[in-house]
């Protein structure tokens, strides 16, 4: 190879190497009692917590030259932020942080994704348009985004997840769970389930979970088709109103009637031996099925 | 720290809650920018203004009276109807706390809001009989105050959004405007159908249902915003 060669090779991997050199290393450790509260803030690039049990809080990260992360607190309470040299253009930041299991971890980003495990504590994340992806089964979670979609694999006590376009999608259970979205879907499956409340504007939901006897379920679109699926057995008593939506109902041989205020149609209807969970379905225009599971 | 982060900091500065790594620099800060220096100010008399109101706050001595007398004619009215189900009792108390809502916010509310139902036309609701009338008018005359409320608030939140609109992505704004859009057009739809069958409390609570995800939504993205 001639050497003008080999130095043009040479001057290409410098070249190709100069993002990772613009990068430095980040490595901190605050003391955070095990039920302590934490809070970050990350715009652009990733936010990954864990959480351990240690009452210690460990940041790693790479940062963009120029970048700085302001870490601090005491050990009832801390928090951290980046703050870009370039706020017009900020570049990312990708953290890796431990934290002790049952602390409260707050959390905001713009386009950085979220991704969380093993945190028993509560949990509130907010991301404009990135992804939230919570494993695990933390006693409270309130997640929201504008356009992000939220990922739920656990059973969070409380929960609460909110997103306009994006979806939502929760496997798992929970004895108090409050979805919404407006045009992104809603999809939960597993259970059991207590108080339940999923509302979209015309984002289509599917359920199909364990609902406990002395469950409340609500459903609520404006014109997103509603899929209910109810394990076989389960005693439950549906209460379906639309104004301009079509029902179907696989779990009985009820059928719909015309609406009381002269519009839509209703339908109610009973499986098992009745009474049981409370569903009660609500849609403007949207289509409704109610069926049994396996 | 630059400007930018630390007029997010300063809430945290004025109430203490800053830890001793951050209260420096912001310290430092507050005192060369006369912006931050004048949001500290202004914080501050907040913060004093609100140590100053009361922890409650007692309705006037004729709001009960007013309340009583209203509910009191609704049922003396409601007697002369024959009711054949039992169900019709919770129908009734709906109608009558709807009624006693509206008359509360009525005497709490200003003269303003007072013009503003005054003016509004009477919904139709001549082929319903006299009971499902005197509650469809109050759950309408409910939900008008409610609705009202709600235009106001959506505005001023609108308008917010509108001043952080630059920080925010223009894919993301696009996508925020597509949602909010979406719910427009659900409430337009929905409202439609409410103008033309005033008593029909599902609607009703559709369309304020839908203005409380607007509103929601809005809020949501102001509160993303700031700090972003």
């Amino acid at each position: 190879m001639a050497l003008r060669e080999i130095l043009a090779a040479g001057m290409a991997l410098l070249l190709s190497a100069s993002p990772s050199i613009a990068q430095k290393k980040y490595e901190r450790r605050l003391p955070l009692g095990m039920e302590g509260s934490f809070r970050v803030m990350n715009m652009v690039g990733s936010v990954v917590v864990h959480g351990w049990n240690k009452d210690t809080v460990l940041i790693r990260g790479t940062v963009a030259a120029g970048d700085k992360i302001y870490a601090g607190g005491g050990y009832t309470g801390a928090k951290m932020f980046v703050e870009s040299a370039n706020e017009k253009d900020p570049k990312p930041t990708n953290l890796e942080i431990w934290v002790p299991a049952r602390a409260r971890i707050w959390v905001k980003t713009a386009t950085a994704s979220i991704d969380v495990d093993s945190v028993a504590g509560g949990l509130d994340l907010y991301t404009v348009s990135a992804t939230i992806d919570v494993n695990g089964s933390p006693r409270e979670l309130n997640a929201e985004a504008i356009d992000g979609d939220i990922h739920i694999i656990g059973s969070p006590g409380w929960l609460r997840a909110k997103s306009a376009s994006g979806a939502v999608t929760l496997r798992g259970g929970s004895s108090d769970a409050a979805l919404t979205t407006v045009s992104g879907t809603v999809k939960v499956e597993g259970g059991p389930f207590e108080r339940t409340k999923i509302e979209t504007v015309t984002g289509n939901v599917s359920f199909a979970g364990r609902v406990d006897r002395s469950g409340t379920f609500d459903f609520d679109t404006h014109s997103g088709s509603i899929d209910i699926g109810i394990p076989d057995g389960t005693n439950a008593t549906f209460s379906v109103v639309t104004i301009a939506g079509s029902i179907a109902n696989k779990v009985s041989r009820a059928a719909a009637v015309p609406g009381q205020f002269g519009r839509g149609s209703e339908l109610t209807t009973e499986m098992g031996q009745g009474a049981g969970a409370k569903i009660t379905v609500r849609t403007f225009k949207g289509s409704v099925t109610i069926r049994r599971t396996k | 720290m630059t400007h930018e982060v630390i007029k997010h900091l300063l809430d945290d500065y004025v109430t203490g809650d800053l830890n001793e790594d951050a209260r420096a620099p912001v310290e430092e800060h507050v005192a060369t920018c006369a912006m931050c220096a004048e949001e500290v100010r202004s914080l501050k008399k907040v913060l004093e203004r609100a140590a100053d109101l009361p922890k409650s706050i007692d309705p006037p001595a004729e709001a009960w009276s007013n309340i009583r007398a209203a509910i009191l004619r609704e049922e003396n009215a409601v007697k002369s109807v024959a009711l054949p189900h039992r169900q019709h009792f919770w129908n009734r108390r709906f109608a009558l706390v709807a009624a006693a809502a509206a008359i509360v916010v009525a005497v709490l509310s200003s003269s303003a809001t007072a013009w503003y139902l005054s003016s509004r036309p009477t919904p139709e609701v001549a082929s319903q009989g006299p009971v499902d009338s005197r509650r469809g008018l109050a759950a309408y005359t409910a939900f008008t105050i409610e609705e009202n409320n709600y235009l106001r608030t959506v505005a001023s939140l609108q308008a917010i959004l509108d001043q952080q609109e630059s920080v925010l992505a223009p894919e993301t704004i696009a996508q925020l405007k597509s949602s909010l859009r979406t719910i427009d057009e659900a409430i337009l739809e929905a409202r439609s159908a409410l103008a033309r069958d005033p008593s029909n409390r599902l609607l009703i609570d559709m369309v304020s249902s839908s203005y409380k995800q607007k509103v929601d939504l809005l809020k949501r993205s102001t509160e993303m915003t700031r700090g972003t």
